[in-house]
């Protein structure tokens, strides 16, 4: 895709878009380049040429009309809590989306939220959770990431196994594609047969395709009932004995979620909360479960005991109260965070294979960390099958790191896996487009031309370079 | 480009600047990122700022210092870091840095470095940060029915706004007055704690106040210091000792805490009724020393107060005052403070109660201007209507 950048920008588009946002609500300055110039993790820094915090569709419209005039990159972003770049530019407009963080309408009859893309997700279950109802996602980021971040990623979460992702709550949006026009797309109803699913072709084009501003979301009753436990699996088979349980259980219920952590990432996060957090065990493993009754509680963590304890895990504990819970779910969140504090730059995979892979991958991840001499961490949503390894290292390490990460990739994909679960592609993980996508990524790529022939929308992403 | 040597404070700090991965999970809880939006005024923002400094793809704009001075210090987004970075550590580095290059007249083009230096020599010269003469910190004591002894048990750190603005000293000494405790002052010899100077990174001056203060209290024989604000409490007991590079020889107290003592030994009587729904703002400083259950316990003593909590009362948020914000940027602080209002008037509640004099400052400024239905009351006045009734009947 050719893009035209004007790098920097000229002084008159300047102008002309501080006359459609105002003032106070763009710039320039190296303060707000620097700052918008990297996302969660990647080790890449780049600036756009200008800042905008819009607020509201018809601003947005006029900006991206101007910008597709003027072939002028565009790239939206949210929290910037993604971690493969897609919410970064080298040049161009980078429009910050948080300004427009109101909640347009909850329905608590119909079920249903329509909301801004810059509303973020734990403020949206705030509102939800007063009519009882939630979005219930459960991003790791959840305190800080927004609802148009998670649909332009296709974002999910620790409740996933359950619950499902992103996609499965949204119903329709309002997007501002690539000549400015706004077009509306979806219904608020539970569902339709009626044409082509345009609604989710946009969820998880992370704005290669255009600007998402506002988003109509299914939600779900809240359940009373939670809990979370610890389950140890101590021997060296750990990992067979926690992948056993787990497979064992899913034949009979559906936990909320279903995590696991190895022992590198257990030491990891007791080392920087300073106290003993998690167990350290060769495989951890976190059970969370909701129900809308007492009784129905019970009866999952009677079955959730006696498999794991039958597949040789020597202790489960569970949440005493919701302090408890809250400190078990810090440390799963911490998990991401503390594995790599010691290197420079750090390779987060977000790969996902058939669940009945599971053990040959994180084995495969560990027999690449001996034979290269990394120390690479595992915690991952085991029974969906979405694993995250980091592979944290320092300059002299990185041939020998971005080695390990491909090899780790090639093997996913000959398993039957997908690249990436929930993250999304962004700049980080192009170079296996081809690879995982084959043929159907010439059709991805038509796609994108028709929505966005001068390739303004968040170019560099998602796509690898045309072979001339 | 590498700028270490122009940063050198900054430069300490590059291993805690580098182990961040910015996964802007400080954001969630920052008020200067919920107000202002740009990433620029998030602490994960400011991380990279200070990351382009070092390693010379940032450059040091007027928005770059005044989005490094746009923090209050209220530690959330070192509550909220999950790789355990010391955010505030970081940040007073690189004012300490933006200070020491103004002193050289390298920053002199700078609007926000010309109000630090302005704040910080106001400092020197009065020893309060209000800009009052020196000689006019004693007078909350006219009028006042007390004579107070050379020496005390306790020695009464009155500190610059309750001085200054009189009314939360006269508070103070009169509930240590009706519980007999043994106390004094420092009276005229009191200076600054010297919070200001170290938040806006002015090192000698803080060092200075700190040594002064500390030998003042020395003579004062004292074995306990009270304050009634908790900037002065941060400083005498976390601060000094550091900055000194010695244990404090006297132990620190927040006033809520000696009440506390007051109240286990059964010599804290509430008795009057007071009718009231409130909601009690923790004031930052006093978080960090886990004091959330004391004042909140003497609230309940007094009868007929209704204490109203949220889950996001009990998340506590800052009022905007603190790290010399409300001094560099009243219109940010204000907007902050309202922010807060909005919650307890959400609750329910009559008025907002705290213990901190920068906090009822800033949260009264913004009842003012936004002409909101709240009362702001200092707890210490609570505690002393409910005492002075007791001693009436």
């Amino acid at each position: 895709m050719d893009v035209i950048i004007l790098s920097p920008l000229e002084n008159v588009i300047i102008e002309k878009l501080a006359e459609i946002v105002g003032e106070q609500f763009i710039s320039t300055d190296d303060a707000d380049l620097v700052s918008y110039s990297s996302d969660f993790m990647i080790d890449v820094f780049l600036k756009p040429d200008v800042v905008i915090l819009p607020e509201n569709t018809p601003q947005i419209a006029a900006i991206v009309k101007l910008a597709n005039e003027n072939s002028i990159a565009i790239t939206p972003r949210g929290a910037g809590t993604a971690t493969h770049g897609g919410s970064i530019a080298q040049g161009g407009i980078l429009l910050d989306l948080t300004r427009m963080n109101k909640i347009k309408e909850l329905d608590p009859i119909s079920m249903i939220a329509t909301v801004e893309p810059g509303v973020v997700y734990e403020d949206l279950n705030r509102i939800t959770g007063k009519s009882g109802l939630w979005f219930p996602i459960e991003p790791p980021s959840g305190a800080v990431c927004t609802a148009g971040g998670m649909v332009g990623n296709n974002a999910s979460g620790l409740m996933a196994l359950k619950y499902g992702t992103t996609k499965d709550y949204v119903l329709a949006l309002e997007v501002v594609l690539a000549d400015g026009s706004i077009i509306k797309t979806g219904k608020s109803v539970l569902k339709s047969s009626s044409g082509y699913d345009l609604v989710h072709l946009f969820v998880g084009s992370e704005g290669t395709l255009g600007i998402i501003t506002e988003i109509t979301l299914r939600l779900i009753p809240k359940p009373m009932h939670l809990s979370t436990a610890f389950a140890s699996f101590p021997s060296l088979n750990g990992l067979n004995d926690a992948m056993n349980a787990i497979y064992e259980i899913r034949r009979v219920l559906t936990p909320a979620g279903i995590e696991l952590i190895d022992l590198q990432t257990q030491k990891a996060i007791n080392e920087v909360e300073k106290e003993k957090l998690v167990p350290e065990v060769e495989i951890l493993v976190i059970f969370e479960i909701h129900e809308f009754s007492a009784a129905g509680l019970e009866d999952q963590k009677d079955l959730i005991e006696g498999v794991a304890r039958k597949h040789n895990c020597n202790e489960i504990h569970w949440a005493k109260d919701d302090e408890e819970r809250d400190r078990m779910w810090k440390a799963r969140k911490a998990a991401t965070v503390v594995s790599v504090r010691s290197r420079t730059s750090t390779l987060l995979g977000d790969l996902i294979v058939p669940i009945k892979h599971v053990p040959a991958i994180i084995r495969f991840i560990q027999e690449v960390a001996r034979e290269k001499d990394l120390l690479i961490s595992i915690v991952g949503h085991a029974a969906d099958g979405n694993i995250h390894y980091l592979i944290p290292f320092n300059q002299n390490e990185s041939k020998k790191a971005f080695d390990a990460g491909d090899a780790i990739v090639y093997k996913t994909i000959e398993l039957g896996g997908s690249i990436t679960a929930e993250h999304g592609v962004g700049l980080e993980k192009i170079k296996y487009m081809e690879l995982e996508h084959g043929e159907s990524l010439s059709l991805m790529r038509a796609i994108k031309k028709i929505l966005d022939p001068k390739g303004i929308m968040n170019p560099g992403k998602i796509f690898p370079a045309e072979k001339q | 480009m590498n700028n270490e040597k122009q940063f050198p404070n900054l430069s300490n700090m590059r291993d805690r600047i580098i182990e961040c991965v910015k996964c802007a999970f400080c954001k969630a809880d920052c008020v200067i990122s919920k107000e202002l939006l740009w990433e620029s005024a998030s602490p994960r923002g400011k991380m990279l700022l200070l990351r382009g400094l070092l390693d010379g793809f940032g450059t040091l704009t007027e928005k770059t210092i005044k989005s490094l001075y746009n923090c209050t210090f209220c530690g959330e987004c070192v509550k909220d870091c999950l790789a355990g970075i010391s955010l505030e550590d970081v940040f007073l580095a690189i004012r300490k840095d933006l200070f020491n290059l103004s002193q050289e007249n390298k920053l002199s083009e700078s609007a926000i470095i010309h109000k630090v230096d302005m704040l910080c020599q106001r400092l020197q010269e009065n020893y309060n940060p209000l800009g009052n003469l020196p000689e006019e910190r004693t007078i909350w004591e006219l009028g006042q029915d007390i004579k107070l002894p050379r020496t005390a048990e306790i020695v009464y750190f009155v500190g610059c706004m309750p001085a200054y603005y009189r009314k939360s000293a006269r508070t103070t000494s009169q509930i240590l007055k009706a519980l007999n405790a043994n106390f004094t002052t420092l009276g005229s010899s009191e200076r600054c704690c010297g919070s200001l100077s170290f938040f806006l990174g002015d090192e000698k001056t803080t060092k200075e106040l700190a040594h002064y203060n500390i030998t003042r209290i020395k003579e004062s024989g004292a074995k306990k210091v009270v304050t009634s604000c908790p900037g002065c409490f941060s400083m005498l007991k976390r601060e000094y000792p550091k900055i000194l590079g010695k244990k404090s020889e006297f132990e620190v107290m927040h006033i809520s805490e000696l009440l506390i003592e007051f109240l286990e030994k059964d010599q804290l009587h509430c008795k009057s009724e007071l009718n009231l729904s409130v909601m009690y703002h923790d004031p930052c400083e006093l978080t960090h020393f886990d004091i959330y259950e004391q004042p909140r316990r003497i609230l309940k003593e007094i009868p007929g107060i209704k204490l109203l909590e949220n889950s996001e009362n009990a998340t506590p948020t800052c009022c905007g005052g603190g790290g010399g914000l409300m001094s560099l940027d009243v219109n940010l602080s204000t907007k902050i403070a309202k922010r807060r209002l909005e919650t307890a008037l959400d609750l329910g509640a009559e008025a907002l109660i705290t213990c901190c004099p920068a906090c009822i400052a800033a949260f009264t400024s913004a009842a003012m201007e936004y002409n909101m239905p709240i009362k702001i009351i200092d707890l210490l006045d609570l505690v002393l209507q409910s005492l002075e009734n007791k001693i009436e009947n």
